[in-house]
C-alpha cells in the first residue's frame, strides 16, 4: 500500500522536530498508542488499531533515521499483531517555505500482512488515512499548546 | 403394484433440519471439553526463526500451547501425494502462504484459546513470495527446497494421432482461458471434536469430514495410531462440495493435541475467515492454451489442451482434480486425436483440495469456449457446430480416445434439440436480432457437458502412477424389524444431498410399502458397512446398486417366510402395501409385522455394490456413468456499469432414470448457483505478496438468491444399461456447463467490441471497459 499526504505546522522544522522525536508527545498523538518508548534512534511501543472488526493490539517498532534532519528522514515500521502484521518504509520531508511554517510531506510503501489484509482491506487505505490526519491534528494541537506555553509566538 | 422411482417425493431429511433440529459438529458439548484456536500465519512465505509461547501460556484459562516444534517431535508431516510437498500439521521451520496453522493454544473456551493466540511471538524472516503460476516454473524461489524445483507433477498424454490431424487440418483455432480460484463455501465450515480415551486406547472423533470412512485410516496413520484406535462419528453436516475432504487436517491436529490432553475432548470449528484463507480445500486455479483442429465443415479431428495449475503451496491432497479431465477430455464430442499436457506448481497460496466439479469442470468450460470459437470463425451457428461434433447415439458404449472412462449412453443430438425447441431457440434468436438493432447487448449462450459418475478414481491412481486404487465398494445392510419397519443401516455420511431420500424410495419401490416405513442408521467408521459415501456423483448409482443386491436378498427371506405361514410356495406370493400376498388372491395374505415378528431368525440382508471393474489395464475405467446436460442462458449486458443480467436459463438434462426429479433439480440448481459465483463473482484473489485480497464474503462474493436466477429444467430419459434401475450419477453437471453457457452468454452479447470472456470470473470492470466506446456517452453535468 502507498501513503502518502502532509500537514502544515505554524512553527519553525526544528520544533517540530524536536516533537516527532519526544515519545511522549507521539503517544499522545498516535491514535491507539497504549504505551511508547525510546532507545536510541527506535521507539517500540504497544498500538491498539482497529479496521472494521478486526481489532488488535500490536506491537510496534518505528526507527527513525535522520539522513539530515530535520529536513528529511525515514521511518521504518515494523509491527506485529495477533491479526497480521505491518512492515514499510516511510520518508519524510519538512521544509519551511516562510518563517513560522512548516511544511511537512510523506511518501512511502507500507504492507500489510494477514488478516488484516484480507478481510481489512478494503477500507485498509481510508482506514490509514484517516488515521494520519487524526495524528497531524493532534499534533498541531501539541504544537499550538507548546508554543503558548513557551510563550505564545505562535500567533494564528 | 407401486412405482416409488421418478416420484418427486420431499426429503425425509428435511424437517428436521428446517426446524432447527439438525445437530452439527458445533452443537455438541462434551463434558471438561477444551477448545482449540489456531495461530496462522500473516506471510505468504517466511522463515520461522523462533515461536515464543511463554506469555500465550499465562493467560487465564490456557490449558497447552503447542508449535510445530512440538508436533515435530510427536508426528510425521501431512500425508500427501505425492510425498515430499506437505508441512506438518503445525509448520515447522518455513510458511508457505497466508493462513498455514503456526501454533495452536488448548483452552478451557475459545474465548480463553483465542486470547492466548494472540499472546503467541514469532518470529519471522520474511522470504520472496512466488504468486504467479508462471514465476514459480522458473523456479527463481524454490518453495519446497528439497524437491528442487516447484513443478509437483508435468505429463503430456497423447491419444491418438494428433500431430497427423493437426498437419491435415484445414483449419486451427487456439484460444487461452483462464479458470479463477474458487471453492464450495459450505455454510457450515470444516470443523470436529477429538477425544483421547486412555483406557480403552480409543480416539473418538466427531466431525464433518467428507468421505470420513473412507479417510479414516489415513487420519489414523498420521496420529500414529492402527486403524482400529480411530473411531469417527457424523452429526449433520451442513454442505461441503468436497470443500470437507481437507478437514482431515483438521482432526490430524486437533487429534494430535488430543492425545496430548488425556481424556477431554477438544473442539475446533473454522471461522468463515479461517475457511476462506486456510482450508487447503481451494479449487483448481488454471491457465489454458487450446487448440482444435478443424476441417472444411466445422468438425474437430484433434484437440490439444496444455494446461498450467497453481496448487498453492501443498500437495495436502494428490493432483487429482488435474488430471480427472482425462476421463472426459472430449466432453460430449467424438474427437479422434487429444493430447492434454497437464503441469502442476506450487506457489505461496492455500492448497487446492476438492471442489464439485473436481477440475473436469474448469476443462469443460475450455472444450465449450473452444466450441464457440469455432463456430465464430468458421461463421456457423453454435448449436450446429455442436450437432457437427456429437458422439453420435449409435456409438454407445463409447471408449473416450483416453480409455480412462466409458459413456455408457446417451443421445446428445437429441438432448440439445430438445432444449432449443423448449427455449425456442430460433425465436430467440430473432428477437435478439431485433434487440441489438435497438443498442441492447443480449447474448445467447450455449453449452453442454458429460458428467461421469459412479465413481472411484482407479484412472486417476494409474495416471499419477500411484497402482491400482482398488475398488472402493459401497454396502448397505437391510433389516426387517418387528414392527413391520425396515431398517437400512448405511455408512455414508451426508452432506446435504438427500440420500436418505433415495434410500427409503428405493425400499419402499422394491418391498412395496411407504418410505415412512424405512428407518435410515448412520454408521461410524469401523462398523459394517463399508462405505465411500459421497464423491464423484456415485451415491444414486451406489445406493441403487447395494440396496438392489441387499433387497432381493431380504424380499426372498419375506416371501419364504411368509410362504411358511400362508403354505404357499414363495413362488405364488408378491408384496404389496405392506403384506405378502397371494398374487392370484390377493385378499390372502400376512403382514409384514406378522412375519417379523413370527420368524425364527433375525430377517437380513447385506448388499454390495462393488463399484466400476478394474480391468488390469494401463488406465482402467474409472466411472460406470455419463450423463450429459445442455444449458441455454440469455444475458444482457449493461454497458454503463458492466453488469451481466440473467434474462431466461433453461436448462435439460438426461441423467438416465431419475430416482427423485426433486432432488435433482434441487442439486442442479445448487450447482448453477456455484456455476454462476464462477462466472461472475467469486475469486480468491491473492496480491503480489501473496496476502489474500478476498479473505472475507465481503469481498468474496458467493451469489445469493438475488443473481441466481430461476432455471427452467426439462429432460429426456436414455437408461444406463449398467446400473441398477439405469441411473447415473448427477448433480454437478452445472459446474461444468453453466460457466460455459455464461461465458458464451456474454461472448456473445459483446461480438461487436470483440470481447471474449475467456478468463473467469468476468468481471465488471473488463466488460466496462470492453463496452465503453460503443456504450452511450456519458453526459456531462452543464
Amino acid at each position: 500500500m502507498t501513503v502518502s499526504g502532509g500537514s502544515v505546522f505554524p512553527v519553525e522544522p526544528q520544533r517540530v522536530w524536536a516533537l516527532l522525536n519526544d515519545p511522549g508527545i507521539l503517544a499522545r498523538c498516535a491514535p491507539g498508542c497504549e504505551e511508547l518508548q525510546k532507545a536510541g534512534d527506535t521507539f517500540s511501543g504497544r498500538m491498539k488499531i482497529g479496521i472494521g472488526s478486526i481489532k488488535g493490539t500490536y506491537r510496534c517498532q518505528v526507527r527513525l533515521a535522520p539522513a539530515s534532519a530535520p529536513d528529511a528522514y525515514t521511518l521504518t515500521i515494523e509491527g506485529k499483531g495477533p491479526l497480521g502484521s505491518v512492515a514499510g518504509e516511510v520518508e519524510f520531508w519538512l521544509r519551511s517555505p516562510a518563517m513560522n511554517v512548516t511544511e511537512l510531506r510523506y511518501e512511502g510503501q507500507v504492507d500489510v500482512g494477514g488478516v488484516i489484509a484480507s478481510v481489512g482491506q478494503p477500507l485498509l487505505k481510508s482506514v490509514s488515512d484517516y488515521q494520519a490526519r487524526q495524528f497531524f491534528e493532534r499534533l498541531n494541537q501539541e504544537v499550538a499548546a507548546h508554543s503558548t506555553a513557551a510563550g505564545g509566538q505562535a500567533e494564528p | 403394484v407401486k412405482s416409488y422411482i421418478g416420484r418427486p417425493v420431499p426429503r425425509v431429511e428435511d424437517e428436521r433440519l428446517l426446524r432447527g433440529d439438525g445437530r452439527y459438529v458445533d452443537d455438541i458439548t462434551l463434558p471438561g471439553m477444551l477448545h482449540v484456536a489456531i495461530l496462522g500465519s500473516p506471510h505468504a512465505h517466511a522463515r520461522i526463526r523462533a515461536v515464543d509461547v511463554g506469555e500465550a501460556a499465562t493467560v487465564p484459562g490456557v490449558v497447552r500451547v503447542f508449535s510445530g516444534a512440538d508436533i515435530r517431535a510427536i508426528s510425521e508431516p501431512l500425508r500427501g501425494i505425492p510425498s515430499g510437498w506437505t508441512n506438518h500439521v503445525l509448520a515447522v521451520e518455513r510458511v508457505r502462504y497466508v493462513g498455514e496453522p503456526v501454533a495452536a493454544v488448548v483452552a478451557e473456551s475459545r474465548y480463553a484459546a483465542e486470547d492466548g493466540r494472540d499472546s503467541i511471538r514469532v518470529d519471522y524472516e520474511p522470504l520472496p513470495a512466488v504468486v504467479d503460476p508462471e514465476d514459480a516454473v522458473t523456479d527463481r524461489v524454490v518453495l519446497h527446497p528439497a524437491r528442487e524445483t516447484n513443478t509437483l507433477y508435468h505429463r503430456r498424454f497423447t491419444f491418438g494421432d494428433v500431430e497427423g490431424a493437426f498437419a491435415a487440418a484445414g483449419r486451427v483455432v487456439r484460444l487461452e482461458c483462464r479458470w479463477g480460484r474458487t471453492s464450495g463455501n459450505p455454510i457450515e465450515t470444516g470443523g470436529c471434536i477429538c477425544r483421547w480415551d486412555s483406557h480403552d486406547e480409543l480416539m473418538t472423533v466427531w466431525t464433518n469430514m467428507q468421505a470420513a470412512n473412507f479417510l479414516a485410516p489415513m487420519v489414523a496413520a498420521q496420529l500414529g495410531l492402527p486403524a482400529e484406535r480411530v473411531r469417527i462419528r457424523r452429526p449433520d453436516t451442513g454442505g461441503s462440495f468436497g470443500a470437507k475432504v481437507t478437514v482431515w487436517k483438521y482432526v490430524a491436529l486437533v487429534g494430535l493435541l488430543a492425545r496430548q490432553v488425556h481424556d477431554r475432548a477438544l473442539k475446533f470449528v473454522e471461522d468463515r475467515v479461517e475457511h476462506l484463507r486456510a482450508s487447503s480445500s481451494h479449487g483448481p486455479d488454471r491457465r489454458y492454451e487450446a487448440e482444435a483442429a478443424v476441417d472444411a465443415v466445422g468438425r474437430v479431428t484433434a484437440l490439444r489442451v496444455k494446461c498450467l495449475d497453481d496448487l498453492g503451496a501443498y500437495s495436502e491432497r494428490r493432483p487429482g482434480m488435474a488430471v480427472k479431465p482425462l476421463t472426459g477430455l472430449s466432453g460430449c464430442y467424438e474427437i479422434p486425436a487429444l493430447e492434454y499436457d497437464i503441469r502442476c506448481v506450487v506457489t505461496n497460496k492455500c492448497p487446492q483440495g476438492a471442489y464439485r466439479g473436481f477440475g473436469i469442470h474448469a476443462h469443460n468450460f475450455v472444450v465449450e469456449r473452444l466450441m464457440d470459437t469455432v463456430a465464430g470463425e468458421l461463421g456457423l451457428d453454435p448449436v450446429d457446430v455442436r450437432l457437427r461434433n456429437f458422439i453420435p447415439p449409435e456409438r454407445f458404449p463409447y471408449v473416450l480416445p483416453t480409455r480412462m472412462a466409458r459413456y455408457d449412453s446417451g443421445d446428445y443430438p437429441k438432448l440439445l434439440r430438445h432444449l432449443c425447441d423448449v427455449a425456442g431457440y430460433a425465436r430467440l434468436r430473432a428477437w435478439q436480432a431485433q434487440e441489438r438493432g435497438k443498442g441492447r447487448l443480449i447474448g445467447i449462450g450455449v453449452a453442454t457437458t458429460v458428467e461421469i459418475g459412479g465413481y472411484f478414481d482407479n484412472a486417476l491412481y494409474a495416471a499419477l502412477e500411484l497402482g491400482p486404487a482398488g475398488p472402493i465398494p459401497e454396502q448397505v445392510r437391510v433389516g426387517l424389524a418387528a414392527d413391520g419397519h425396515v431398517d437400512v443401516h448405511v455408512g455414508y455420511g451426508s452432506e446435504g444431498q438427500g440420500q436418505d431420500t433415495i434410500v427409503a424410495q428405493l425400499v419402499a419401490h422394491v418391498l412395496q410399502l411407504d418410505p415412512e416405513q424405512v428407518r435410515v442408521h448412520h454408521h461410524d467408521s469401523g462398523d459394517v458397512p463399508n462405505s465411500f459415501g459421497t464423491g464423484g456423483s456415485r451415491m444414486a448409482v451406489a445406493l441403487a446398486g447395494a440396496l438392489s443386491d441387499a433387497l432381493a436378498g431380504l424380499r426372498g427371506q419375506v416371501l419364504g417366510h411368509a410362504g411358511r405361514l400362508l403354505d404357499r410356495s414363495p413362488a405364488e406370493l408378491e408384496l404389496d402395501e405392506q403384506r405378502a400376498v397371494v398374487r392370484a388372491r390377493p385378499e390372502i395374505g400376512v403382514d409384514l409385522k406378522r412375519i417379523a415378528s413370527q420368524a425364527s431368525a433375525p430377517i437380513e440382508a447385506q448388499g454390495t455394490w462393488p463399484g466400476p471393474e478394474l480391468r488390469g489395464e494401463a488406465f482402467p475405467l474409472s466411472y460406470l456413468t455419463a450423463a450429459c446436460a445442455a444449458h441455454l442462458v440469455v444475458v444482457e449486458v449493461l454497458p454503463t456499469t458492466g453488469e451481466v443480467r440473467f434474462l431466461d436459463y433453461h436448462i435439460a438434462d438426461d441423467c438416465g432414470t431419475v430416482l427423485n426429479p426433486r432432488i435433482v433439480d434441487g442439486m442442479t440448481q445448487g450447482a448453477v448457483a456455484q456455476g454462476i459465483g464462477q462466472a461472475l463473482y467469486e475469486q480468491y484473489l491473492y496480491d503480489e505478496e501473496g496476502q489474500l485480497l478476498s479473505g472475507s464474503w465481503m469481498d468474496y462474493l458467493v451469489p445469493t438468491a438475488c443473481e441466481v436466477p430461476a432455471t427452467k429444467k426439462s429432460r429426456i430419459v436414455t437408461p444406463s444399461p449398467y446400473t441398477a434401475f439405469g441411473v447415473k450419477g448427477t448433480g454437478e453437471s452445472a459446474m461444468n456447463t453453466t460457466p460455459a453457457a455464461v461465458a458464451n452468454a456474454v461472448t456473445d452479447a459483446l461480438k461487436d467490441v470483440g470481447f471474449a470472456a475467456n478468463s473467469l470470473p468476468i468481471r465488471p470492470d473488463a466488460i466496462w471497459a470492453s463496452v465503453r466506446p460503443v456504450g452511450p456517452r456519458m453526459s456531462r453535468r452543464p
